[in-house]
Parts: C-alpha cells; sequence; structure tokens
C-alpha cells in the first residue's frame, strides 16, 4: 500500500487519533493483510509468463496478456512492440481472435491470416505487420473470463494442437496472477472506504461528545439529536455532524483571540 | 411498529439501496455502529436482535442510503442555485444545538464556518 490516505479528504487542523474502534475492524485488515503481491510482483511474474510463452511455442514472434476489465481492453508483459500494435488494433477495431477467445472463453487459432475470414478488418491489418498465425488462449478466473494470452508468429501454419495445448496451461497460470493483482485493487479500495468510514465515524463521536457536554442524557440521544438535525437540513449525519464540530472549534478559537 | 417489521423493512430499504451487507455494514461503521457485520446480516435475516440504539444507526444508515440512490436520479436544473441557502440552514440547525453564544458576526466579515470542510 503506497499511501493510504491519498484519497481521503483531507483533514482539518482538530483531526486527532480517536481511541480504537470497537468494531471488529481485524477481520477486514486481516483480509487485507493476505494480498501483499504487489502490482510489480505481478507484472514481473506475467513478463515470465509471457517470455515461457514465447519461447514453448515454437517460431514465435511476440507474446502478451489482454486484460478486460471496467477500464477497458489493454495489453500486459507484451514481449515486443509488433505485439503491443497487433493488440492495439483489435481494440481499435473491436475485433480479432483474442477478444473472441475472451468473450467465447475458447482458444482461438488462426493459421493464416492472409486467408482466414473470421475477422477480415483485423487479419488484414495484421498482416500487415508481419503476423500470421495466432494462438490465443482465453484467461479464466473460476467462472469469469478476464482476458486472453496471444502468441504472434510472421510464418503461416505456424501453430498445431500442441502448442492450443500449451498455451491453455500458460493461460492458466497467468489468470492466477491477474486474479492476484485485481484482489489487491480490491484491498487498496476496502483500505481507502475504511480510511473514510472512520474519518466520518471520528466526525460522528465527537459531535456526539459536544452534545453529551451540552446536556444530552445519553449517546443514543446525543445520535437521534442529529440524526434529527440531519433531517432537518437534508443533509447526511456526517455532514451534520462535522459542521458542528468546525463550529464549536471556531467559536473557541474566537473565545481565545478575544 | 412490531421490531418484527422494522427488522423486515430494514433489509427491504438495503435490497432496495442495492447494497450488499458488506457495504450496508461499513457505512454503518461510518455512523458509529458498534456490531460487526456478522451481527448486522444475523438482524437482517431475523435471527438475532440488535440493541435498540443500533437499530436506530442502522435505520438512519439505510435513509441515507436509501435518499443517495434516490438522489442519483435527480436531473439537475439548467442553472442551479447557488447552495448558500442550504449551508445558512444548516449552521442555523446548527446553533440550535450549541446555542448562540459566541456566534460569528453574521455580517460576512469571515467566512462562514459552518459548512462542510
Amino acid at each position: 500500500m503506497t499511501d493510504p490516505t491519498a484519497d481521503t479528504p483531507t483533514p482539518g487542523p482538530t483531526e486527532r487519533l480517536t481511541p480504537t474502534p470497537s468494531v471488529d475492524l481485524g477481520m477486514a485488515l486481516s483480509q487485507m493483510a493476505g494480498l501483499v503481491l504487489s502490482r510489480e510482483t505481478v507484472d514481473t511474474a506475467l513478463e515470465l509468463v509471457t517470455a515461457l510463452a514465447a519461447t514453448a511455442t515454437a517460431g514465435t514472434l511476440g507474446a502478451a496478456v489482454t486484460v478486460v476489465d471496467e477500464h477497458g481492453k489493454r495489453s500486459r508483459a507484451a514481449s515486443n512492440a509488433a505485439t503491443e500494435e497487433a493488440d492495439a488494433l483489435q481494440y481499435e477495431l473491436d475485433e480479432g481472435p483474442c477478444l473472441t477467445a475472451w468473450r467465447t472463453r475458447e482458444v482461438v487459432r488462426i493459421d493464416d491470416t492472409a486467408t482466414d475470414g473470421r475477422w477480415p478488418r483485423w487479419n488484414e491489418a495484421a498482416g500487415r505487420l508481419g503476423v500470421r498465425s495466432v494462438v490465443s488462449a482465453p484467461l479464466l478466473v473460476g467462472e469469469e473470463s478476464i482476458g486472453a494470452m496471444k502468441v504472434y508468429c510472421e510464418r503461416p501454419q505456424n501453430y498445431g494442437a500442441q502448442d492450443e495445448h500449451v498455451m491453455r496451461l500458460l493461460a492458466g497460470q497467468a489468470a492466477i496472477l491477474l486474479a492476484n493483482s485485481q484482489s489487491l485493487q480490491e484491498a487498496r479500495r476496502l483500505g481507502r472506504q475504511l480510511t473514510e468510514a472512520l474519518a466520518s465515524r471520528d466526525a460522528v463521536a465527537r459531535a456526539t461528545g459536544v452534545l453529551l457536554a451540552q446536556g444530552a442524557a445519553s449517546e443514543q440521544e446525543a445520535f437521534a439529536t442529529l440524526a434529527a438535525a440531519a433531517r432537518q437540513a437534508d443533509r447526511p449525519v456526517q455532514d451534520v455532524a462535522r459542521a458542528l464540530v468546525a463550529e464549536v472549534t471556531a467559536r473557541n478559537t474566537r473565545a481565545a483571540g478575544a | 411498529m412490531t421490531s418484527d417489521e422494522r427488522q423486515r423493512r430494514m433489509d427491504a430499504a438495503r435490497v432496495r439501496a442495492e447494497l450488499t451487507v458488506q457495504d450496508l455494514w461499513l457505512r454503518y461503521v461510518a455512523l458509529g455502529g458498534t456490531c460487526d457485520a456478522f451481527d448486522l446480516d444475523g438482524y437482517l435475516q431475523g435471527l438475532v436482535p440488535l440493541e435498540t440504539f443500533q437499530q436506530d444507526v442502522l435505520a438512519q444508515t439505510l435513509n441515507e442510503a436509501l435518499e443517495d440512490s434516490y438522489r442519483a436520479y435527480h436531473i439537475p436544473l439548467s442553472r442551479p442555485p447557488p447552495d448558500h441557502a442550504d449551508d445558512e440552514r444548516l449552521s442555523r440547525l446548527i446553533d440550535g444545538l450549541i446555542g448562540d453564544q459566541g456566534r460569528a458576526p453574521p455580517a460576512g466579515s469571515e467566512p462562514p464556518s459552518a459548512g462542510p470542510a
């Protein structure tokens, strides 16, 4: 985790550490602690897998992994520029062997881009880049397809059933690595949400304290007061709590300065 | 409202606000709730009771979540009014809660201290 506070609202001068909340954050934190594979580790390991794919399939010009997620389609661990270009063409034209492998969850093989009629636009463009044969295997994590891994070759008729088998095995490894990096992102998101939740909780706790000092009979009553004010102001309790604490702080500051 | 009915309505609200129990729990913790996600899940399924205070915190959490999901459909006017009115309303409410003494002079010699940070 680089900087868990990066996306949280800037704490004001009054933000202080409060005692550890009694909720079971331990569970959430330990869930995150199990996921310490860094982005760098995953990238290095992915490059290893694509390099392995390139050597394990004879005559391969280049190999890469296509990742498809909510941020779109992109290539990772491409072994050379030509591979990256051939991939970029697929994303641009929204057609090609890897996108089909990803969508259908089946291994796709092109024996010759010059004669294959399934992806006419991509085949023609890839042919100009010198790509003649392709094997692409889907990246499957459980039921979900998260992309594809492919090898490109300059010669037609280069790949056979054996290469398809090798690619299927290696794609399995790449899928595990990618799933790991996705759970790391998930852990980061959770960490950010927790930080935000704690900041809000701090504000609510401080505002409750102020109301208790003002004579509220119990925490429950203080909370009810905050909730009622929130309803009247048509704002979340968190906003009311922050505003309350800010106002008290401002008054104290003025009183001290006067 | 009976406590059974309250519990059922809370779970219905959770579904309506499209929250998982985990997401709901996080929002509930943010408002100061002290039960863990397991307790919350048990309560929503009608299996275990929940203290009244915790029920209140949960109710507020759900009301805010419903409000948020409803607000997501709001269509802004082409010229939205300035939200000073909103801030003033909030700051009057705050004054109501902690009294008027020590209030900043209203003439705007200082920036309003009562908005969200």
